[in-house]
């Protein structure tokens, strides 16, 4: 069937602008549908967590106008317009430039999400790290006056996604007060790895990965989000130097001696 | 058939109530008597959910010392031609009887906390104390074997009052400080072990000081300002040998996985 003279096509071109999560785009009739406007202009916001759903309100060529999507990530028995949420194939990690290890945290981690494309893919999502099972630490031994160090320390801790894909920092690793203390008793060289989940925050879609679950924050406030990559992290204390880990890189502090 | 369904639901009601109120026996770890109370706290915080510091005592009888130095030294000949010993506390074993409805109210809690103390006692350990300062209950020590035998008082060594002076630092830093005034006053070292919680520390970005506290109450403020008040609690370990502690931390906070939450 063709419809004056050409073949119906649902898709209208649009051209429009995006800022900060606010966007305003136009979509024009390309003449081969069966509408009677000539364009329709949208206003809105994508919202967060997520970014995967938009929610605003609508104006066309005819006089119409109302509003599209809720400004809820979770919307239960309301409109919504979402999309699936986009998801990190994986992370890599390097030490920021001219970081120093600091002697109570260990050394600094900035982890990048891949694919960065389009560039900022993951901007303004929110990444947690959560414990996932148990480590083992080989320096621990029972009576030491420090605990064994086998999980992450900061569970639900927040980071943002910066403009550059990157987030942190992730601090990791000994502190130079046990690295002193187990050197004096003889355990080194010895170390410590276990497991960190990461999870990205993620609104509601029907098509979502059936990993989309439930976290709390360590605020306590509920969130969804998919867990996209478990890392093992941790360090090693030699006799002159330490080691800080993360997801098979690692960072050597030779000044700890 | 609708008084069979009636019976059923009373059955069930009737054996989760009687679930809910079935006594809790908590106990110390049969191969490491080192810390036994600081080993029921650790289920208590995460049965419970319960904001608890626990402190050693300094331990200086050698009833309550065990030399380890063998035992756990990669290299034991080098250990004894160096002549450091690796001593450890030694405690009794404990276990513990309590209902889940005793930590109704922190009013409760801290009565169940003091007699689970006052029966380790009983046992011929150390008296330990409860109190309560801000959304923490602490366990301090009392009394401990003096090298003679007798029980000799010891207070809690982050009664100590600290002052730091303010300065650019991040919570990390800030603690540290505090533990270096603890050293500075009473001679006894307090190492931050590698459990701190960096993240929340150097996300807490301060000009602040510490004016005339308690080392307890800094190092609360210095978590309660990084993180959700009360999520973190601290074991602070003496090492007979060193003579010296190590400061431990326990994230006791809400963060739960989809796992968890189940």
């Amino acid at each position: 069937m063709t419809v004056g003279g050409c073949t119906p096509n649902p898709d209208w071109p649009i051209t429009g602008t995006i800022s900060s999560g606010q966007f305003t785009f136009t979509a024009t009739n390309n003449g081969c549908s069966q509408s009677s406007a000539t364009w329709v202009t949208y206003t809105g916001a994508v919202g967060t967590p997520g970014c995967n759903y938009m929610y605003g309100n609508y104006t066309n060529s005819l006089g119409g106008s109302g509003s599209f999507g809720v400004d809820e990530p979770y919307p239960i028995g309301l409109p919504y317009d979402t999309r699936e949420v986009d998801v990190p194939a994986s992370e890599s990690t390097t030490i920021p430039t001219g970081a120093q290890w600091n002697t109570t945290h260990g050394a600094p981690w900035t982890p990048t999400l891949a694919p960065n494309s389009p560039k900022g893919e993951y901007e303004a999502r929110g990444i947690y790290e959560y414990g996932n099972g148990a480590g083992t630490d080989t320096c621990w031994f029972k009576g030491s006056k420090y605990k064994q160090f086998i999980t992450v320390t900061t569970p639900g801790f927040e980071w943002l996604v910066t403009s550059k894909n990157t987030w942190g920092v992730d601090w990791i690793g000994w502190s130079l007060a046990a690295v002193d203390y187990y050197r004096g008793q003889g355990r080194v060289p010895c170390g410590a790895t276990f497991p960190q989940l990461v999870v990205i925050d993620a609104a509601f879609s029907p098509n979502n990965p059936p990993t989309y679950s439930s976290y709390l924050n360590q605020a306590g406030s509920l969130f969804y989000g998919i867990g996209y990559e478990t890392n093992t992290i941790g360090g090693n204390i030699m006799a002159t130097s330490v080691t800080s880990i993360r997801n098979n890189q690692t960072s050597t502090n030779t000044t700890w001696k | 058939m609708r008084r069979t369904i009636l019976l059923a639901v009373s059955v069930c009601l009737f054996i989760r109530v009687g679930l809910c109120q079935s006594p809790i026996t908590i106990s110390s770890d049969s191969s490491d008597l080192s810390r036994p109370i600081s080993t029921l706290l650790d289920q208590i915080r995460e049965r419970q959910g319960l904001p608890v510091t626990y402190e050693d005592p300094r331990y200086s009888n050698s009833a309550d010392i065990d030399d380890v130095t063998t035992k756990i030294s990669h290299d034991p000949s080098e250990a004894e031609r160096s002549g450091h010993r690796t001593l450890i506390p030694k405690g009794k074993a404990i276990s513990f009887v309590y209902a889940p409805t005793d930590f109704n109210s922190s009013q409760q809690a801290e009565s169940v906390v003091a007699r689970m103390l006052q029966e380790y006692r009983m046992l011929g350990g150390p008296t330990f104390r409860v109190m309560r300062d801000g959304v923490r209950l602490h366990v301090v020590p009392v009394d401990v074997l003096d090298a003679g035998g007798n029980r000799a008082r010891q207070g809690s060594i982050l009664d100590t009052v600290v002052s730091v002076p303010g300065g650019p630092r991040d919570g990390g830093g800030l603690l540290q400080a505090i533990c270096d005034e603890v050293k500075k006053q009473t001679g006894y070292e307090v190492g931050v072990g590698p459990s701190a919680p960096s993240n929340d520390l150097d996300g807490y970005r301060t000009t602040e000081g510490i004016d005339h506290m308690s080392a307890r109450s800094a190092i609360e403020r210095v978590l309660d300002k990084s993180s959700r008040p009360g999520s973190f609690v601290w074991d602070l370990y003496y090492d007979p040998g060193d003579k010296s502690y190590g400061l431990n931390f326990t994230y006791v906070g809400p963060a739960r996985t989809p796992d968890s939450l189940r």
